[in-house]
């Protein structure tokens, strides 16, 4: 009964998240239900980014391309189909995955900074593809998308996320991943085929990437390839980064903070990536591991026994 | 006298190989008995850790043939190498330093696993049971090998010999048919140097692993191996019971020099 225990959080939390949405948003301030909302897509995309590049020791600079494939997938389906835009936010996610699995399997038999050029490349030609794509909008936008990003949608999915991402971590592939990480000639000596481990890591990550973006066009309903510069997908390298390279919960927690310190912040919310730079040397100098370093907030409460690692 | 070519489990045929101009390995031969505990010694650069490197695959060979029970290996990646059965260690130790001592060896036992990760991330009752079975045998390993008191502690932490008893048991978690060590008590005094071999001398006889082993000790690799092959300058120039090549003057020559009135 002990394995429950983490699913029975994960039903509680989904259920609050429903009573939430029904009885205190509806009262609740609407940019603040914003931020919150965009916390949530955030962290979508942080954990699939702390799973390749904090786990895997991938380091993918081309995040939010998958983000854009997602976010596109889901909402042109949407839009010429009319199919249900929650349905097409999972199509948007497999069409990422399938985009990663693209991207993947040639490139990542490269390491380091050539796969990091690979990647921030495939960012810039999804954006270049969709500008000049009259089918997706074009560099005018993609818009009259159904309004069906909420706050109970978006945090239902990122307790999904949570969950199978935490799952993947702890699993024979998880360990492979980080073995990866830390020696892949050793790990090719034990017979493991550490290109396919890196590309199912990839894959993963793209395909949580892939929900993020949709759920970014139906909670505008729009989309504009601009959404989805290399900016975006240094943001997100910042926030794994900062959190800790071998965490979950890390990531989670800077990617938050990093998304509500400029809105906190407004007036000099231009000068953001100047206060990620300057947050990421501090880091470097006073804490090299980021917040949490490889532990997670499980290892950091007494609850762990109860709930297990990477919570 | 030589085996007879079906009886060998690892069959190194007149290997070379080139690094542009440079022929670091050229005409070796190895020949390797089922069972054996077999000794690859030479002094220093004679290219010892490049056979291994040709062996498991990360170098590949420019001439020649090697044979790993009964097919070739030459052109196989690294992963299907030791997939067919040779695990390794290294010289300078490579363990997983961001995981811990057991996590190391389950890592090892990834193939025995039989649940997919659809599985895993369900939490399927197949992934139960491979973690149960993973999580007895890795603790039975590292108990064999001293290590179960440390089980949990980061690889990072555990002092130097530790760690190459680590590295020999994360090789075995994959129940490899040969085992290559490649100076496995580089570093260790001679007492933990003789331990060591004691240890690999067991591990041979209860994993019922062939083991082909890189080592400097002299005393220790006549003492342990039961056939040894002398490499210099990257070619094979004996190979033998150790008291064969206790006396073989090619051997002697290499180690000391040749004779100065034999030069005349």
């Amino acid at each position: 009964m002990k394995h429950a225990a983490v699913y029975l959080v994960a039903a509680v939390l989904i259920a609050a998240i429903w009573a939430l949405d029904a009885w205190v948003i509806p009262y609740s301030d609407f940019y603040i239900t914003n931020i919150v909302i965009k916390i949530g897509y955030n962290l979508l995309a942080v954990m699939g980014l702390a799973l390749v590049l904090g786990f895997t020791g991938q380091f993918s600079l081309g995040h939010a391309g998958f983000m854009a494939v997602g976010a596109y997938a889901a909402g042109a389906l949407a839009l010429h189909t009319g199919l249900p835009p929650m349905l097409t936010t999972a199509i948007g996610g497999l069409a990422a995955a399938l985009a990663g699995l693209v991207v993947g399997l040639p490139s990542l038999r490269l390491t380091g900074d050539y796969l990091a050029v690979v990647t921030l490349g495939f960012n810039g030609i999804i954006i270049v593809i969709i500008q000049n794509t009259p089918f997706l909008g074009g560099a005018q936008g993609l818009i009259g998308l159904p309004l069906a990003t909420t706050f109970a949608t978006t945090w239902t999915w990122v307790v999904i996320g949570g969950l199978f991402i935490r799952n993947v971590l702890n699993s024979p592939t998880g360990r492979v991943l980080r073995a990866v990480r830390d020696n892949e000639i050793a790990t090719r000596s034990l017979g493991i085929n550490t290109t396919h481990a890196k590309v199912v890591a990839f894959v993963i990550g793209a395909f949580w990437a892939g929900v993020a973006g949709a759920l970014i066009g139906f909670l505008n309903s729009s989309l504009f390839p601009a959404q989805f510069q290399y900016d975006r997908s240094i943001e997100l390298v910042a926030m794994v980064v900062l959190g800790g390279t071998g965490s979950l919960s890390g990531p989670l927690i800077a990617g938050a903070a990093l998304t509500a310190l400029p809105e906190l912040l407004r007036p000099i919310a231009e000068y953001r990536m100047v206060l990620y730079s300057v947050l990421l040397i501090v880091m470097m100098l006073v804490r090299p591991t980021g917040l949490l370093g490889s532990r997670e907030l499980s290892d950091l409460v007494p609850w762990r026994r109860w709930f297990g690692r990477a919570v | 006298m030589d085996a007879p070519s079906d009886s060998r489990l690892l069959d190194l045929q007149r290997v070379g190989i080139r690094f542009g101009g440079l022929r670091a390995v050229s005409d070796l031969e190895i020949k390797l008995v089922p069972g054996c505990l077999h000794g690859l010694i030479g002094p220093n650069g004679a290219g010892k850790t490049t056979v291994f490197n040709l062996i498991t695959g990360i170098y590949r060979p420019t001439e020649g043939d090697i044979h790993f029970d009964g097919t070739s290996l030459v052109g196989e990646a690294p992963d299907r190498i030791a997939k067919r059965g040779i695990g390794r260690t290294f010289q300078n130790i490579r363990l997983f330093a961001g995981m811990s001592v057991i996590e190391n060896v389950k890592v090892a036992m990834y193939r025995h696993a039989a649940g997919s990760l659809w599985e895993s991330v369900l939490r399927m009752p197949r992934y139960w049971r491979d973690e149960a079975t993973i999580h007895r045998e890795a603790t039975q390993l590292l108990d064999t090998f001293g290590l179960l008191s440390v089980a949990d502690l980061g690889a990072e932490q555990l002092p130097y010999g530790a760690r190459r008893r680590l590295e020999i048991a994360r090789a075995l978690a994959t129940r490899p048919k040969l085992l290559l060590l490649d100076e496995p008590a580089a570093g260790m005094n001679p007492s933990e140097a003789h331990d060591l071999m004691n240890l690999v001398r067991w591990v041979r006889d209860s994993f019922g692993v062939s083991i082909l082993l890189i080592e400097h000790h002299m005393p220790v690799v006549m003492g342990i191996c039961e056939r040894i092959t002398v490499l210099d300058q990257g070619a094979s120039i004996a190979e033998g019971s150790p008291r064969e090549i206790q006396n073989d003057p090619l051997v002697i020559e290499a180690y000391l020099g040749a004779d100065v009135e034999a030069r005349g």
